[in-house]
């Protein structure tokens, strides 16, 4: 299994099985969390389906609904906005046809300043990328004169 | 994903008991290869996110770090590939502690089920939170790390 004997065909089988397992993934998680503005399109295939939306922006409040804007595409929900017309949240509901509309299970209001949390994660996350590049090259990129003066050890 | 600076402390941490370099090394790679891999099937493969959600899970993190390590030379090829898929499984179990309102943070089980999984610990924009612990935890590991390798000598 970890011998370079049949490697071109090792090689290939786990290629497949990754590619097998993605097209497997993607059929079976169609219907999980939908893109919004696919709900909107077809609101008959979606009906009774559990949305999560991970970034709203609500534009408008009423009594006992709000609207938010996601992904390119504006829903009515049933429930109470966490946050005020402008805020932004992240919620989770059933998507039905009629409306259509969302009814609400949970929301939470999302931090004002989200975009800085994010660029700090971000910038981290990228010096943590280049630090680890740089030591996996230092254990395995291949140094002829290290090889040389093994060699003559 | 957490930042992956929480993602390199969850297996640096563990990586202190691993003596040879190149493994240590592997193993943080490794870490990173659910990420590397749905990013790159996202943004360079242009998939549909169901089609990545495969990398996060532990028959897929298996798959990926079976085909990373026949990148490496036959000699470490065995116990490149468990580091490498010790370091997935890391990752996954790293990306539970997020809270999507119940939506799961990564679908695990798959092939054998689409479903989400998580512990809801902490919310996706809190995780900066985490960056002065992790530092804290991978200051003890290194500092253990150096002990050890003192008493080795």
């Amino acid at each position: 299994m970890f011998s370079n004997k049949g490697y071109g065909w090792k090689l290939g089988a786990a290629l497949a099985l990754i590619a097998v397992l993605g097209v497997y993934a993607a059929r079976k998680g169609e219907s999980i969390n939908p893109p919004l503005w696919r709900c909107v399109v077809e609101p008959r295939r979606w009906d009774n389906t559990v949305l999560w939306l991970p970034y709203a922006r609500v534009v408008s409040v009423h009594d006992a609904e709000f609207e938010v804007e996601a992904t390119d595409a504006k829903i009515r929900v049933t429930g109470k906005s966490p946050v005020p017309v402008g805020g932004r949240l992240t919620l989770r509901g059933i998507f039905r046809a009629d409306g259509p509309r969302i009814e609400l299970i949970a929301s939470r209001p999302l931090p004002p300043d989200l975009g800085r949390r994010r660029l700090l994660m971000e910038v981290v996350s990228v010096l943590v990328v280049l630090i680890v590049i740089a030591n996996f090259i230092r254990h395995f990129a291949f140094r002829p004169k290290v090889l040389q003066v093994e060699g003559v050890d | 994903m957490p930042d992956l600076f929480t993602h390199l402390v969850a297996a640096r941490a563990p990586g202190i008991f691993v003596r040879d370099k190149r493994i240590q090394a592997l193993l943080v790679i490794g870490t990173f290869m659910p990420d590397i891999a749905y990013k790159g099937l996202f943004w360079v493969m242009q998939t549909r996110e169901p089609f990545g959600a495969s990398t996060h899970s532990f028959v897929g993190a298996l798959l990926i770090s079976y085909l990373c390590c026949l990148f490496v030379e036959e000699a470490i090829r065995k116990p490149g590939f468990i580091a490498l898929a010790a370091g997935g499984w890391i990752h996954i179990l790293v990306d539970f502690i997020k809270f999507n309102l119940g939506a799961g943070s990564c679908r695990p089980l798959l092939p054998f089920s689409p479903a989400g999984v998580e512990l809801g610990w902490i919310d996706p924009e809190n995780v900066v939170l985490l960056i002065p612990i992790d530092a804290a935890i991978l200051a003890v590991a290194l500092l253990l790390e150096r002990r050890f390798a003192r008493v080795q000598q």
